[in-house]
């Protein structure tokens, strides 16, 4: 597991070298500010209200953090021309991808914990449970993780970052919109569409306070499926070189 | 010439005849009507994948040393995809068999083995593929490839199986304390206590956002025994017309013969209060569908705190709690003193006397206590410096006020900011009585609010049997001179605010009767706080002798609105828009200086 902790190390690190990174952070979180204030602020809410309403918005601030802090984990090597290194490093796959997958996931986590005042003021002026919090927190990480592993497998399948951040938003938005897709649908077939939705069926109960075990095992498979087929766009592309 | 053989037909035909083989099953499971068509179109598709099958039999026979692994490997594949589509028929007779059970497993099994066989035949024939302007093909990769979409195809296979697995168990941690997540204990009381089957028909269109937060509710309900099914309304016309539902976003509740149904709406953020008080509404739905009405009467004319709102021409201070009993299931009438002289009406299951302050006439005080002495069910309700001459019936219950009224100089809730809040005392020591079950199970998180409460000692030589059931916190005062300030003529410590009394009754039921030496702990101002709430369905429940049904889980008092000020609210558009980026920025470009200066060194 070394190697994969110096990757990951490398990678997480690599986001802080230039004011770049902390240029996306403070962006992303004026606009999540932003949203916050318009959104849920006016008027007379509930301090549970605003809590739900806080972690559903989130969820689509850290969606396109991940996405975007992703998009760079193999493509920008192949861009920059240090794929080949990396391809031809003596380590298999598996623990390249989740090296990568860590670093980004790690930099998600910096930027999560950074929104926290947004719900810390709730509690100040309102109030809110804790296990809420830590219900729309675990949510929120279990969300990120679950994006984070999507952007790293298109990253592994595509040649530049920006059609690697293209099909891993298109990949997200199309979970996000499987509910949609569940209505058209009869039967069983509509029912497991709608259990492939990652929001509504899943993320909700996490926004209201309730951590369901199968969303958890719905994400965890999720991130397995795309981290293992990240594994096997990398094994081919070793092949191919 | 074996070699030659084998090349009679392409090595690619047999994995292109399993497809077709299930794109053959999947046309009779998915877009062909049941019936004949279907049966000859599954049994085509089976024939076709033995057909397959048979053909890389014979290709493996007559391959080279070389090849013989891959064939192996392709046969495998095949003979998978076989078995897939063997049980996909097998599902369908077992369909005709009316085994839902068995075909479901069948048809877990079918999808399970038909995908890892045609992901693997793919993988392998993609690899053979890419090796075509090779002289020859490399075994050990085209293993590989195929081997890599078996663990492909195996692995999601297994995770589907996880999920569903999870899914079935469904087990929860609920850390909401107002979303309608689960119901309460109460609302599945009620539930559980129905003699008749609970359906709950929910009314909306699939993709519905407000259906997916009802779901998690309403799937606890059905966990718990009652039947759900969702249907929309423009599609399962007849039945949303015999529930009289005549739009989406509707809630049905039926109960053998009976049904209820009321609106939640489908625009999510006009839905939004209404579902944070789901599970009143469906208890209250419940209770009017499973309980028997009850007859409850209210007195009157004697300053009660409803007729006092009506002469200073203020809204009724007690509507919420006349609204509470009706959600009950039971009737509310008022009870004339010149009825009450003459007799409690002998239909009546309670008489709440709810903070009188105007004396009872001795022959009303005669009938009351007949009622109590037969076996009735009493809500007394008295304020500590009320004139009500209801002493004897006090009398009869075994009890008796001290004078003064309740205050402690340190623990009171603060509203006018002046002397008198000391008054404004609370309980958090109950009893295990069933009139305060629910508070004592959370007494630490409720605490039970009184406004210039009195206290209750029980008088010596008295047959009642007395459980005093709220007390008051440690160093409490009975304020004799109304100054607020303990003097050290005034006695100070625990004092019992609330009696729950029962009397043995030869021939009857026993008499059970709850005073509660303050009458603003129901009204509507105190009743807005949960544990008071509480406390009003548990008394009420146990009064009627339903006690058995509880009382809704009490929500941690943390439900509370966002207070707004012009100077806060700018503070914090300031602070979280514009103060948490620019001070990561800041220390971004202080980060990176940093390194660089740190670098050359």
């Amino acid at each position: 597991m070394r190697p994969t902790w110096l990757i990951c190390a490398r990678e997480f690190r690599a986001y802080f070298l230039t004011p770049l990174g902390y240029g996306l952070v403070a962006a992303l979180l004026c606009l999540h500010g932003l949203y916050f204030n318009v959104t849920l602020l006016q008027g007379e809410h509930s301090s549970y209200e605003v809590v739900q309403g806080y972690f559903f918005q989130s969820s689509g601030f850290v969606a396109a953090v991940a996405v975007l802090v992703t998009m760079r984990a193999f493509a920008e090597e192949r861009q920059t021309g240090t794929a080949m290194l990396l391809l031809t490093a003596p380590l298999p796959e598996w623990q390249l991808v989740l090296g990568k997958f860590l670093g980004a996931f790690g930099f998600l986590c910096v930027y999560i914990a950074l929104s926290a005042y947004m719900p810390l003021l709730i509690m100040v002026n309102g109030a809110v449970t804790p296990g809420h919090l830590v219900a729309g927190y675990v949510g929120l990480l279990a969300l990120g993780a679950v994006v984070t592993a999507i952007g790293t497998l298109t990253s592994a399948l595509s040649n530049s970052q920006l059609l690697a951040a293209v099909l891993a938003a298109s990949i997200v938005a199309l979970l996000f919109a499987c509910w949609v897709v569940a209505g058209a649908v009869q039967g069983v077939l509509g029912e497991a569409i709608a259990y492939l939705d990652l929001m509504l069926s899943h993320y909700l109960s996490f926004s209201r306070g309730v951590i369901k075990l199968s969303t958890l095992v719905y994400y965890a498979s999720l991130v397995y499926l795309a981290l293992l087929a990240a594994s096997v766009a990398l094994r081919l592309r070793r092949w191919g070189a | 010439m074996s070699a030659s053989r084998g090349r009679v037909v392409a090595p690619w035909l047999p994995t292109a005849l399993a497809f077709v083989a299930l794109g053959g099953v999947l046309l009779a499971e998915r877009l062909l009507p049941r019936g004949a068509l279907a049966q000859i179109n599954l049994i085509v598709a089976g024939g076709t994948a033995v057909l397959a099958l048979a053909m890389a039999g014979v290709q493996l026979r007559h391959a080279p040393r070389g090849r013989r692994q891959a064939q192996g490997v392709r046969v495998g594949a095949l003979a998978l995809v076989g078995a897939g589509v063997g049980l996909f028929i097998a599902a369908g007779w077992a369909h005709e068999l009316r085994a839902a059970d068995t075909r479901a497993l069948l048809l877990a099994a079918a999808i399970g083995a038909s995908f890892c066989g045609a992901v693997t035949a793919l993988a392998l024939e993609l690899s053979v593929r890419q090796q075509r302007h090779a002289p020859q093909v490399d075994a050990q990769r085209t293993l590989q490839a195929s081997g890599l979409g078996f663990t492909l195809s195996l692995g999601l296979v297994a995770l589907v199986l996880i999920n569903f697995g999870a899914n079935r168990l469904d087990r929860r941690v609920d850390m909401s304390y107002a979303a309608p997540t689960a119901p309460s204990e109460a609302t599945l009381a009620l539930l559980r206590s129905s003699a008749r089957p609970i359906e709950f028909v929910l009314f909306f269109e699939k993709q519905s956002p407000v259906l997916a937060q009802l779901r998690d509710y309403f799937e606890a309900l059905e966990a718990a025994g009652a039947s759900l099914y969702v249907a929309d309304q423009a599609l399962e016309f007849d039945l949303a017309k015999r529930l009289d539902v005549n739009r989406n976003g509707t809630v049905s509740l039926i109960g053998g013969e009976r049904h209820e149904s009321w609106s939640i709406g489908e625009d999510f953020e006009l839905a939004r209060r209404r579902l944070v008080n789901l599970d009143t509404a469906v208890r209250e739905r419940l209770a009017q569908l499973t309980r028997e009405q009850r007859t409850v009467y209210l007195t009157h004319e004697h300053g009660e705190r409803p007729d006092r709102a009506a002469r200073d021409g203020e809204p009724d201070a007690a509507a919420q709690f006349g609204q509470i009993i009706r959600s009950l299931n039971n009737k509310v009438l008022y009870l004339s003193p010149a009825r009450l002289g003459r007799e409690v009406p002998r239909d009546a299951d309670l008489v709440v006397i709810h903070g009188p302050s105007q004396r009872f006439l001795p022959h009303e005080v005669a009938s009351l206590r007949a009622y109590v002495s037969g076996g009735g069910a009493l809500l007394l309700l008295l304020d500590p410096d009320a004139d009500h001459g209801l002493e004897p019936l006090l009398a009869t219950l075994g009890l008796a006020p001290l004078p003064g009224v309740l205050a402690h100089e340190r623990e009171f809730f603060r509203d006018t900011q002046t002397l008198a809040d000391r008054g404004f005392i609370f309980s958090t020591d109950f009893t295990t009585h069933p009139s305060v079950r629910t508070l004592n199970d959370v007494r630490r998180r409720a605490a039970l609010m009184f406004r210039r409460a009195g206290a209750l000692e029980r008088l010596p030589d008295t047959r009642a049997k007395t459980t005093f059931v709220a007390r008051t916190r440690a160093r409490t005062f009975l304020d004799t001179d109304q100054d607020w300030a303990h003097d050290e003529h005034e006695r100070s410590g625990l004092f019992n605010i609330a009696a729950a009394v029962e009397l043995a009754q030869s021939d009857a039921p026993a008499t059970r009767a709850l005073v509660v030496a303050d009458s603003d702990v129901l009204d509507d101002k105190l009743l807005t706080s949960e544990p008071n709430l509480q406390f009003a369905l548990d008394a009420l429940l146990w009064l009627l002798r339903d006690e058995q049904q509880g009382a809704a889980e009490v929500a941690a008092p943390e439900h509370v609105p966002i207070r707004h000020t012009r100077d806060r609210d700018l503070l914090w558009f300031y602070g979280s828009t514009f103060l948490a980026p620019l001070s990561v920025l800041l220390l971004g470009l202080g980060m990176t200086r940093w390194q660089r200066r740190r670098k050359p060194s």
